[in-house]
């Protein structure tokens, strides 16, 4: 499959690999941006759960980064 | 002249419980019906180590609320839906097009998604709440990720207080919206989806009397 797309001397899944990073460089982003919104909710509100709350931005940002290594890595 | 009829005399206090004592002890908040330790309630008297950022030193928080539970079957439903995602691909031959190392990040990338929809279906709804507090109406939301609107009105400033209720499910779990008219900036407020809609109504007339 890959042989067959990578006609003209260009391999097409370099061009995917490089947008499927940049997607997921900026889903970081978009990470950190859920951290900072928990943040401003447990400032803003205590309510007894700030302690899970932190910890579901925190996990969604090291799921984040965990699949941009990953991507970066095998891809 | 003997009295022919005798109405019964109004056993009821004139002023609903919940309010007419504010309690001054832990013991008397927790003989409260509607008083919880749940941290997941959406309807909870007097609760227990719950504040906000711009309460003052006098004003105590009678009534924490946010829409009812169920209102989060749908995401939940979505989620459980989605998390299916990758699977299904596999199944239907999807990823034999794409070299390995592509179908195993696609899947991790999927799942991170529904992760975050998840994540942020939750937060959205627990974050989102209503505060009726011994001064004022607050209505607490969070919208756009980054971005917050804190609305209230002062209880003297409550002009009307309605509520609804319809449908189905609405009637079954006793909830609905409350509307709130004040004479204040934010001119309506609307507690949609919470918990004994009538409660609410009751302790918010309760309250207006007081002042």
């Amino acid at each position: 499959m890959m042989q067959q797309i990578s006609f003209l001397d260009f391999n097409v899944w370099i061009l995917v690999k490089t947008l499927a990073l940049v997607l997921l460089g900026m889903y970081l982003v978009f990470s950190l941006v859920v951290v900072r919104q928990v943040k401003m909710m447990t400032d803003t509100l205590q309510l007894g759960f700030e302690t899970p709350a932190k910890f579901l931005a925190y996990f969604h940002l090291a799921f984040a980064v965990f699949v941009f290594i990953a991507a970066l890595v095998i891809l | 002249m003997p009295d022919i009829f005798i109405s019964p005399k109004n056993t009821e206090p004139s002023v609903p419980v919940e309010t007419s004592e504010i309690p001054k002890t832990d013991f008397q908040k927790h003989q409260f019906p509607g008083h919880t330790h749940n941290r997941l309630s959406a309807f909870c008297l007097y609760p227990d180590g719950v504040d906000f950022e711009t309460r003052s030193d006098k004003e105590r928080i009678i009534l924490l609320l946010r829409k009812h539970p169920i209102t989060n079957l749908k995401w939940i439903i979505i989620t459980l839906l989605l998390l299916t995602g990758p699977t299904l691909l596999g199944l239907f031959g999807i990823f034999s097009y794409l070299p390995v190392g592509f179908s195993l990040v696609i899947s991790l990338a999927w799942y991170l998604v529904t992760s975050a929809y998840a994540i942020e279906s939750f937060l959205d709804w627990y974050f989102n709440v209503y505060f009726v507090t011994t001064h004022r109406v607050i209505d607490v939301d969070f919208y756009n990720l980054i971005n917050k609107r804190v609305s209230d009105a002062e209880i003297e400033k409550i002009e009307d207080v309605s509520y609804t209720t319809g449908g189905v499910l609405r009637t079954m779990l006793n909830y609905g919206d409350v509307f709130i008219q004040t004479a204040a900036e934010v001119s309506e407020f609307d507690f949609a989806a919470i918990p004994n809609p009538e409660k609410v109504v009751k302790i918010l007339d309760d309250l207006r009397q007081k002042v």
